[in-house]
């Protein structure tokens, strides 16, 4: 589609994860105008929430934090934050963007973080930002706040406002680049799982926010259901996905999470003990089977291929039962675990529940459909991969939209 | 330059002035994994022993085995220095060279008699608020628990240092 | 020391975080008495912009060179008030920042008399690395507006397209006669079953029509010196040798198959070939085999080669279906450890060939396929782990499927340009964020090269590398200060000073970048840091024996001088 050659429009970037905070960097850093649009109070999106990062075993925030405070700083990213891209419409060989910006009812560039507004909201609707995110703010949730507007009394920096509203800006694009990656999708339809059965039968996500070293436990492995050390945990693979009846793909990076998860459970408790059940175990990346054998070298980590075909609490607190098959000794077996951990189920976020604002043409399992041209994808969105995956896929988004510029398409 | 010698702020509470009195400590603090866990400990007003002081570096790489004599020099109890974990180093495993560096000087006080027990090493067990905090409390039960340092393994040092202040 | 150095000390109140804490006023008090002090003062709240416009005049008017600021953490508000008073003309060098709320006030709120002597002696500490820093010296270079590529595969020539397009000077070096790398090697690319050429073409046609671009066909490499913004590469090819300048370099060299000498009586039975040789056959015409066996991870996944080499079980599953295709009568087997197909792509792929009739035997690393046959291959015996028996599958065709390794002149490579190779050759870049920049800047990797990728994906690296290169040489200039390892600026680029240098070498042992090098400065042996390539890391300044490299913000008699003020 032609573009009229003298304009040069900002670029719409849909999504303030790893994907979209490299694709927004390197865009400014070419030159080029962004919006950055991001829908959770902060940017860093999944990956910056999760406990650590494989193989590196970093905290997962360090890294995206420093990208994200220059994507702040940067003067050509124009950061929305609470925010969706609510419409796209062409007109005249120019795409115009309806961004809708939820209000921010605690302003993040006044608040110093004193908590004042904590203590006096009588329905606990304040709370941090996250315990990584600099500078460090609190944040409302709007939907939970009655408007009483004690915290406005309170503040002394007058960063709270609970009159503002919402507000809906159209910017004429040059191009919009998805990167909205996933969600973490509800498996209790696939009941075999137990999930919701048990408090210690967790998603992955949940796990990670679970045992995380910033996180209510301060790192610490105990059960849900009574806040004991387990001593054993079970960690089952492509529940949901590769599965005709939820995901037919694969989500392309749960072996490496549960070898890590099972990597950190081990190191803060040496005793317990974990099964990771998998079907294949794909470690095809960046030195990421060496992660694989510097795990298997302990004793207290096990694999056994095949997928359990029942979860099931056991009665009167004595934990969960795993019925399966391990198919390379044919044999059908039932152990017992404190905990469960299922992985497998991510989905794009464009297909979760509740999600508002305008969706693009999407294939039959949830990804972007690029065929039409308009728009370019990166991340999970596109295709189920790691952080370096994804974030190669951003740079060369980036890249074609600058290409687009200059007149030549591919 | 000279030598300053410690005093306390006048008119305080006996519980105040023991403090006072107690085991001072440096801590170098890399500005990655050490600094965050120490503004974490801020942030979640975790409340702390008085008696440390926080000497920011880029990288726990930088901190000189002679910044740390210096510093027992000066009548200091303890030095820590904490950076980020082995793999994490912003600087491409910088902080390998710091670890193998500190081990060595480790040896060294035990040798001069100042002990190793005075030298606290972190490397990616400090990032988190409550970690930071368990560390430094930590730190100071143990120089609690040493004898005040030796007036001759202080002189000692004093050689050994590189720079003319 | 300078008698003309006083600071205007500025101390924030928070709102009274710090204030209900810290007596401000007599630590303003204390402060107004001090030698290396100017004038002090208090504020309610630093970070809200009408009081930092106010504290710039302030500042400007006192006709101070140095402040202080006593306030909340660089990780609050300290940061952003530090950009703040930069962008009001107050450089950081002459600006200090002390933590007295996370790292004073709010840890020792029930004791403010103790909390006001600990923030007097940061405050001291605070002044001592003040007036002693210095500014690290700005150097910025002129950037060349080129980019050389080397190696014209898949990688390279995505790389050379794009940044052709983007309007900047490419050179494109090829060691061998033709472009297109492995892909030369291959029937289809997989999984999207495409030819070699149509999946190269629309690269090879802008390489070929876009001006901006230079190929160099049967070429190498025989030396590199320089920095990023200038590298001077000298090449060779037929005619002689000779410089390419450019302001960045992409490594694109990809990687070379493994043949499987010794493993599976290759080279000692008819009809046990390597995947390669497969693809040639492919290339061919036609193949003559009715029973097909695949055999994966062959002399992968091992002690010897502990990785997995991502390519070769969808390269598998593309044979395995062009064999199909051509005789669907045809038996073909896949016998594996994993099927290593993630994401959706990929899966779909895997499920297409299980529905297209190709057949997989899992068998475990312990127990791996046994070849039988006289003169040729007859049968493959395997212990089939899903069912528990042994298989014995006739065969005329046994391919194996071997890793691809990196190239043995990788290292030779590496060496000229300042490369690192990990343990397994593979040229080491940055992990997570940063998947193909490595520590030397101006130089990026993609492709095989850098770890074994299929056609797509090394596609899409080489085009990620082009982004980073463009925005590198899009510019005129690079400030060394501003070139950091992601953080947008250096703390400081460390200083030699050429006198006391005695030569010895450790720094250039030491410094993770390569910074340093020795070189004869009037017949002496002494060091030099190349500003472009120092990270400000100071790992060089704490193995000096003599303390003649050093960090001009933070050198050791500033952290020297902090000892001796932090216990008052």
């Amino acid at each position: 589609m032609a573009k009229p050659r003298n304009e040069i429009n900002p670029i719409v970037v849909v999504g303030g994860g790893a994907a979209g905070i490299t694709a927004a960097l390197d865009l400014a850093n070419a030159g080029r105008a962004v919006h950055l649009i991001e829908r959770t109070p902060i940017l860093g999106g999944q990956v910056s929430r999760l406990d650590k990062l494989y193989p590196t075993d970093h905290c997962a925030f360090c890294p995206l934090w420093t990208e994200v405070r220059l994507c702040r700083q940067h003067p050509l990213i124009t950061v929305h934050t609470l925010s969706y891209l609510k419409d796209i419409t062409s007109q005249d060989h120019a795409i115009y963007a309806a961004i809708v910006d939820k209000p921010h009812i605690i302003d993040e560039n006044r608040c110093i973080f004193c908590g004042r507004c904590v203590d006096v909201c009588p329905l606990g609707a304040i709370q941090s930002m996250g315990e990584h995110v600099y500078p460090p703010s609190y944040v409302i949730d709007a939907d939970a706040c009655n408007g009483c507007g004690e915290c406005m009394q309170v503040c002394p920096t007058g960063a709270i406002n609970i009159h503002r509203q919402e507000q809906e800006i159209v910017i004429a694009a040059d191009q919009v680049i998805w990167a909205t990656g996933f969600g973490d999708a509800d498996i209790s339809p696939l009941e075999e799982y137990g999930y919701g059965t048990h408090p210690d039968i967790m998603s992955s996500l949940e796990f990670e926010e679970w045992i995380a070293e910033a996180g209510t436990n301060k790192g610490a492995i105990i059960t849900r259901h009574n806040g004991s050390t387990p001593r054993s945990i079970a960690f089952i693979q492509c529940a949901g996905a590769r599965d005709k009846r939820m995901f037919p793909y694969c989500s392309a990076v749960c072996c490496m999470h549960a070898l890590k998860q099972a990597q950190w459970v081990k190191r803060r408790s040496p005793s317990v003990a974990c099964v990771i059940f998998y079907t294949d175990l794909r470690t095809e990346g960046r030195h990421y089977y060496e992660y694989y054998l510097r795990e298997i070298q302990d004793s207290s980590l096990t694999l056994i291929r095949g997928r359990p075909g029942l979860i099931h609490p056991l009665p009167s607190g004595e934990g969960i039962a795993v019925r399966y098959e391990d198919t390379l000794n044919q044999t059908r077996e039932m152990q017992r675990f404190d905990m469960v951990v299922l992985n497998g189920a991510l989905q794009p976020s464009l297909t979760m529940p509740g999600i508002t604002g305008h969706v693009p043409a999407l294939n039959e399992e949830g990804f972007l459909d690029e065929g039409n041209g308009l728009y370019s994808a990166c991340g999970f969105c596109k295709e189920p991969g790691d952080v370096e995956t994804s974030v190669a896929q951003a740079s060369s988004a980036a890249l074609h939209t600058c290409l687009e510029r200059e007149g030549n398409g591919r | 330059m000279g030598i300053r010698i410690s005093h306390g702020i006048e008119g305080h509470s006996h519980g105040e002035q023991r403090e006072q009195r107690g085991p001072k400590a440096i801590i170098f603090a890399c500005r990655w994994c050490a600094l965050i866990g120490a503004d974490g400990a801020g942030k979640n007003r975790v409340q702390l022993p008085l008696n440390f002081r926080v000497i920011p570096v880029e990288c726990a790489a930088r901190v000189e085995p002679d910044s740390i004599i210096r510093a027992f020099s000066y009548g200091i109890d303890g030095v820590g220095v904490l950076g980020c974990h082995l793999g994490g180093c912003r600087y491409h495993n910088a902080n390998h060279r710091a670890l193998k560096r500190l081990d060595l000087l480790r040896k060294l006080l035990d040798t001069v008699g100042i002990g190793s027990g005075r030298l606290l090493t972190s490397f990616g067990t400090a990032h988190e608020y409550h970690q930071f905090a368990a560390i430094l409390g930590g730190f100071f039960q143990e120089l609690r628990g040493l004898p005040p340092l030796d007036e001759w393994a202080r002189a000692s040092t004093i050689g050994a240092i590189k720079y003319d202040p | 020391m300078d008698d003309k150095r006083t600071a205007i000390c500025v101390l924030c109140r928070c709102y009274g975080e710090i204030s209900d804490v810290i007596d401000l006023d007599s630590l303003k008090n204390m402060l107004t008495d001090h030698p290396l002090v100017s004038s002090a003062e208090i504020r309610d709240c630093l970070c809200l912009e009408a009081d930092l416009e106010g504290l710039s005049e302030t500042i400007r008017q006192s006709g101070a060179n140095k402040v202080l600021i006593a306030a909340c953490s660089p990780l609050a508000r300290g940061d952003p008030i530090l950009r703040g008073l930069k962008q009001r003309g107050i450089h950081p060098a002459d600006l200090e920042l002390v933590d007295i709320r996370e790292g004073c006030a709010w840890i020792h709120k029930d004791n403010p008399q103790g909390a006001t002597g600990k923030a007097w002696d940061l405050i001291n500490m605070g002044l001592a690395s003040l007036v002693r820093k210095e500014r690290s010296e700005d150097t910025t270079t002129l950037v060349r507006h080129e980019v050389l590529v080397l190696g014209a595969g898949p990688a390279g020539l995505a790389a050379a397209a794009s940044l052709g397009q983007l309007g900047v000077k490419v050179h494109l070096v090829e060691r061998s006669k033709r472009p297109g790398g492995m892909l030369n090697l291959i029937s289809r690319v997989a999984p999207d079953e495409t030819s070699p050429q149509e999946k190269l073409a629309p690269y090879l046609k802008a390489v070929d029509e876009n001006t901006n671009i230079t190929y160099y066909p049967s070429t190498h490499i025989d030396s590199a010196e320089g920095t990023v913004g200038n590298f001077a590469v000298k090449v060779q090819d037929g005619d002689g040798v000779h410089t390419i300048h450019a302001g960045a370099v992409i490594v694109s060299t990809g990687a070379q198959a493994l043949l499987p000498q010794g493993l599976y009586r290759y080279g000692k039975l008819k009809g046990v070939l390597s995947a390669i040789e497969l693809e040639r056959h492919l290339k061919a015409g036609p193949v003559q085999a009715q029973r097909i066996v695949f055999i994966q991870c062959v002399a992968a996944r091992d002690q010897a080669r502990p990785y997995c080499s991502a390519i070769c079980c969808p390269v598998s599953l593309k044979n395995a279906m062009a064999l199909r295709k051509e005789h669907p009568e045809s038996e073909v087997f896949i016998l594996h450890r994993d099927i290593i197909c993630p994401g959706s792509t990929l899966e779909h792929y895997y499920r297409k060939t299980m529905a297209k009739g190709v057949k997989f035997i899992r068998f475990e690393e312990q127990n791996p396929p046994v070849i039988e046959g006289d003169d040729h291959v007859s049968t493959v015996r395997v212990y089939d782990t899903a069912t528990g028996t042994m298989r014995e599958l006739h065969a005329d065709m046994v391919v194996l499927s071997t890793p691809l390794a990196a190239h043995k002149d990788t290292h030779g490579l590496a060496r000229m340009l300042g490369l690192t190779q990990d343990h397994l050759g593979f040229l080491e870049v940055h992990p997570l964020m940063h998947p193909v920049e490595t520590t030397v800047p101006g130089i990026f990797i993609c492709g095989s090269a850098r770890w074994p990728v299929l056609a797509d994906r090394a596609i899409t690296q080489g085009e990620a590398a082009a982004m980073k290169a463009f925005c590198l040489v899009s510019g005129q200039e690079i400030a060394a200060l501003g070139l950091s390892q992601f953080k947008g600026e250096k703390f400081a680029i460390a200083r030699v000073d050429q006198e006391a240098c005695t030569g010895c070498g450790n720094c250039v042992h030491i410094c993770p970048y390569e910074a340093c090098t020795l070189g004869l400065v009037d017949g002496a042996s002494k060091s030099t840091v190349d500003p472009m390539r120092c990270t400000g890391c100071g790992t060089c300044v704490a193995v000096c024996p003599n303390g003649s490299i050093q960090l001009p913000e933070q050198d050791a008699v500033v952290i020297g001088e902090m000892l001796a003020q932090s216990f008052s």
